[in-house]
């Protein structure tokens, strides 16, 4: 079977997308080799960090760093693909935005950081300025200190203060994603734990793991009880809030009618002169074989696993693309930008600039020209850059 | 202003292995003494070193008498430092292209010395140990090499004479000594911590600073005369052999391979420097060891790496300074009386390696005891030493659990934070190996931070400063190996901290 756009990497950056290529209708097939690395994200979706407005940012980039994704895509595309996938998340992982502005976003270390588009579970975060909070940790759970936080809040002109509830939770080692699945069917423990506390308080903080399945009732139901506004606080990963939105994005997809290989890697590829004609998938047996008109690059970076670094070289998996690693200002991580050059298409380039595959598009953390770490925009540039994508694949390799 | 005053008998300086022995010898014998260390246990060449309890066969040619007295040090520790070491056994390796000269003079002094030396045929020594590049090899002996853990042994010594009522202080600098006339009488010392300077009075002061030995004799203005040798180790993930391993020849680069715990140690370089601060490993240094172990060891540079370090052999050269090479000059050790330098009562120890620490300590502290007329003698060849804090295999369920690479509880954690000179997140590593695994700490020391914060041992400024540090530390020790999936590793600890956490500038914040 032969596919209009084979999608290589199930992350942010794929999954936007394969599904902005199955909503213009394309019949879509998505590889992936495991899980994504939004399982170590936030779970809220940076554009650009900093006290600067982001999208001034954004265009002051384009200007400035030729070699940034957001200067690939520019300014209004960017903002199309955002508004894209709020629609696309709406029902099932709604994300909000504060007015064209970052968000200042409480983190577990008791200080905060700025984001852009927020879960319903982190929105309330918006107006935390003066008010009284209470923060509520879990004495089981020491990945995440309740008057750390409240410390934080109060050094920022917050009235917090922390309790920690006993969850009689029999696991002794419990992490985010077991208290999430555990409050999946105990959330209402909650609301009788803190029905009275709350009435002194205008609203509570809690590590956001308050549900995996079903978290978009529990945050509302909790907000109706108290009668107060909830946030939650994204903790040390697994990150609660990356795996709902991991897992809206890949039911939409299969929604949506892709099919969807997870667990194997891409081993090689089919290739004619400057064509990908299919690749080569390791699954059991024998290796599988996948036929496609266009191909979209959205393997990650290193932490992803689309580019593999070893003593003696910079590699990326599936085409042999040559990976850039800049010369670095900041000596404290070279490979900080490292990553694939790309042509406004975002068709991968060799080391003299010519594209190397003309149906082959680059999305996501495979990119070079960003520091993702230390300018809070990964999210920005993954859905950007999977919107764009899925837009050159659909207009074919013309 | 100078407020509190201590006084004590002996006043040790240096909280290495050195210092924390002399400590135990002295509590021993009755002898009332206060140690200083101007940062955490074991941070100099204690700390930074292979951890291999020498069978003593690598100096059989070079110098037999060292190596005879490392060998019968070995059966003593092995009885009274059981908690510390781990008894592996070691190989000597001859590989294609080493100097049969050499292997026959190295087994004709194994003889004579005493030490068990045993060839096995290769067959078995691969079955044994299967990273043995069996294409290279010629010749293999048995050796009784063991592998110690530094930390630990340290860390036994300093509990031990603790418990006997000798006091530690770390974090504590010498900021001058005390003499008057031709006489010491302590020194002035600053907490590092508090920014408190105070002084300590005793009737004897030891210098066991190790590498900063000659900048501690210099405030008496004595001068040592010591070379630095910079030594630079590579820790693998896991372990890759069972014994100890070392490669058959002159002693030479990247020829010695140590398990420890759940690791083990390729090394070592040997790079003259000129001062004991400079501890940075080189990419060179480590390229270059790969390849010779590679020599010895199939895949050696395909395995996963945690992290380098560099140590300094401090080496005393005595009052000649000729043009030696370092690995020439002893590895003996060398007591000297500053009597001669017109300072009474101020000692110095020099040199040494970790193996014969326990004979060093005995016979500085026999000098010691004399000066001071006490006639109890040595004990700490036959007492045995405490057990380590942690250690003990535990299972998840049976304790909450801080770092699942090293399996450290949280009740590991707090009792290491009730010894009295565990300070800080160091010490606590060392005495825990919290955050020594594969993940190099990127969670547990989040968990590690935020239960000192719990327990109201830091605060929030501190918390922040803690990671901050922690992640500059792992960056250092891991800026030449950032390849294959423990960069992945470094990736994901820069992801959670920089950009999850915003660990960066605080000023960047709201």
């Amino acid at each position: 079977m032969k596919y209009d756009v084979v999608v290589i990497g199930a992350g942010l950056a794929g999954m936007t997308a394969a599904l902005k290529s199955l909503i213009e209708g394309r019949r879509v097939v998505v590889i992936a080799a495991g899980e994504n690395t939004l399982y170590y994200a936030s779970g809220s979706l940076d554009l650009y960090g900093g006290k600067e407005n982001p999208w001034a940012a954004v265009k002051r980039l384009e200007s400035e760093r030729p070699d940034h994704p957001y200067a690939l895509i520019g300014t209004a595309l960017i903002e199309e693909s955002f508004r894209f996938l709020m629609g696309e998340l709406e029902t099932v992982c709604p994300y909000q935005e504060n007015s064209g502005e970052n968000v200042w976003v409480p983190t577990s270390l008791g200080g905060f950081r700025p984001s852009y588009l927020l879960p319903n579970g982190q929105f309330p975060a918006v107006s935390l300025k003066k008010k009284k909070v209470l923060v509520v940790g879990f004495s089981s759970y020491r990945d995440f200190n309740s008057r750390l936080v409240a410390s934080g809040m109060v050094s920022r002109g917050c009235e917090a203060r922390a309790i920690d509830l006993d969850l009689h939770y029999d696991k002794i080692n419990c992490n985010s994603i077991d208290l999430a699945y555990y409050f999946d069917d105990h959330w209402p423990d909650l609301i009788k734990s803190l029905q009275e506390t709350a009435k002194d308080v205008d609203c509570l903080a809690f590590p956001a793991v308050l549900g995996l399945n079903n978290f978009l009732d529990i945050h509302q139901n909790l907000q109706d009880a108290l009668g107060r506004p909830v946030i939650e606080i994204p903790t040390l990963p697994p990150s609660v809030p990356g795996i709902r939105l991991s897992r809206a994005m890949l039911a939409r997809i299969q929604q949506q009618g892709a099919e969807v290989i997870k667990g194997f890697p891409v081993i090689s590829t089919r290739v004619s002169d400057d064509i990908c004609l299919g690749v080569y998938i390791d699954t059991p047996g024998h290796p599988r074989y996948v036929e496609g008109d266009s191909f979209i690059l959205a393997t990650g970076g290193i932490l992803g696993g689309g580019i593999v670094v070893s003593e003696k070289s910079v590699d990326e998996k599936v085409f042999g693309v040559p990976v850039e690693v800049p010369v670095n200002e900041n000596q404290e991580y070279p490979y900080a930008r490292c990553g694939l050059k790309a042509n406004k298409r975002l068709q991968p380039l060799d080391k003299d600039r010519k594209v190397l595959y003309r149906n082959v598009f680059c999305a996501g953390r495979i990119l070079g020209g960003y520091d993702p770490d230390l300018e809070h925009d990964g999210a920005g540039a993954a859905i950007a850059t999977g919107y764009k994508a899925a837009l050159e694949a659909g207009r074919g390799d013309s | 202003m100078i407020s509190v005053t201590i006084k004590t008998g002996v006043l040790v300086i240096g909280g290495g292995i050195t210092g924390a022995g002399i400590l135990w010898d002295l509590a021993l014998r009755g002898i009332d003494a206060v140690l200083i260390e101007q940062k955490e246990p074991a941070y100099g060449a204690t700390g930074r070193c292979h951890g291999l309890l020498h069978g003593g066969c690598r100096y059989l040619v070079k110098d037999s008498a060292v190596a005879a007295e490392c060998y019968r040090e070995n059966k003593i520790l092995q009885s009274v430092a059981k908690g510390a070491i781990e008894n592996t056994g070691g190989y000597f390796v001859q590989v294609k292209g080493d100097d049969p000269g050499y292997v026959e003079q190295w087994l004709n002094l194994a003889g004579k010395t005493g030490i068990p030396v045993k060839e096995i045929d290769i067959q078995t020594a691969i079955k044994e140990e299967p990273l043995l590049a069996v294409q290279n090899i010629e010749r293999v002996f048995t050796v009784p090499d063991a592998a110690v853990d530094p930390f630990d042994l340290t860390l036994m010594n300093l509990t031990g004479a603790t418990q006997r009522g000798a006091k530690v202080f770390t974090n504590t600098r010498v900021e001058e000594l005390i003499i008057t006339g031709n006489q010491i009488r302590g020194a002035v010392v600053k907490d590092l911590a508090s920014g408190e300077s105070y002084s300590i009075h005793a009737d004897i002061v030891v210098n066991a600073a190790g590498a900063w030995a000659a900048s501690i004799a210099a405030k008496a203005g004595i001068r040592l005369n010591m070379k630095y040798g910079k030594g630079t180790l590579v820790v693998f993930a896991q372990r890759l052999t069972k014994r100890v391993i070392n490669r058959l020849r002159k002693p030479g680069d990247g020829d010695i391979i140590v398990p420890a715990k759940s690791v083990c140690l390729l090394g070592t370089t040997d790079i003259p420097v000129s001062s004991p601060d400079d501890l940075d490993p080189t990419a060179a240094e480590i390229t270059k060891m790969l390849n010779i172990g590679e020599e010895m060891f199939d895949h050696l540079s395909e395995k996963r790496i945690l992290r380098t370090f560099a140590g300094i052999r401090p080496l005393y050269t005595g009052d000649n300074n000729n043009g030696e090479q370092n690995r020439e000059i002893s590895r003996g050790f060398a007591v000297i009386n500053h009597e001669k330098d017109a300072v009474d009562g101020f000692y110095s120890i020099v040199g040494g390696k970790l193996t014969t620490y326990r004979l060093m300590a005995e016979q500085l502290v026999d000098v010691v005891a004399e000066k001071l007329g006490v006639k109890n003698p040595c004990q700490t060849a036959e007492t045995v030493l405490p057990q380590p804090v942690a250690g003990q295999v535990k299972l998840a369920v049976e304790e909450p659990m801080l770092c699942e690479c090293e399996q450290v509880t949280v009740q590991d954690l707090e009792r290491a934070c009730e010894l009295p000179f565990c300070r800080d997140l160091h010490t606590i590593r060392k005495i825990t190996r919290l955050g020594l695994g594969p993940c190099q700490g990127t969670f547990c020391i989040w968990r590690a931070v935020m239960l000192l914060y719990e327990n109201q041992r830091i605060s929030a400024a501190e918390c922040r400063q803690l990671l901050q540090e922690f992640l500059a530390e792992r960056g250092k020790g891991s800026c030449f190996t950032l390849w294959g999936d423990q960069l992945k590793q470094y990736e994901l600890a820069r992801g959670i901290y920089l950009n999850n956490f915003q660990l960066g500038d605080a000023a960047d914040e709201i």
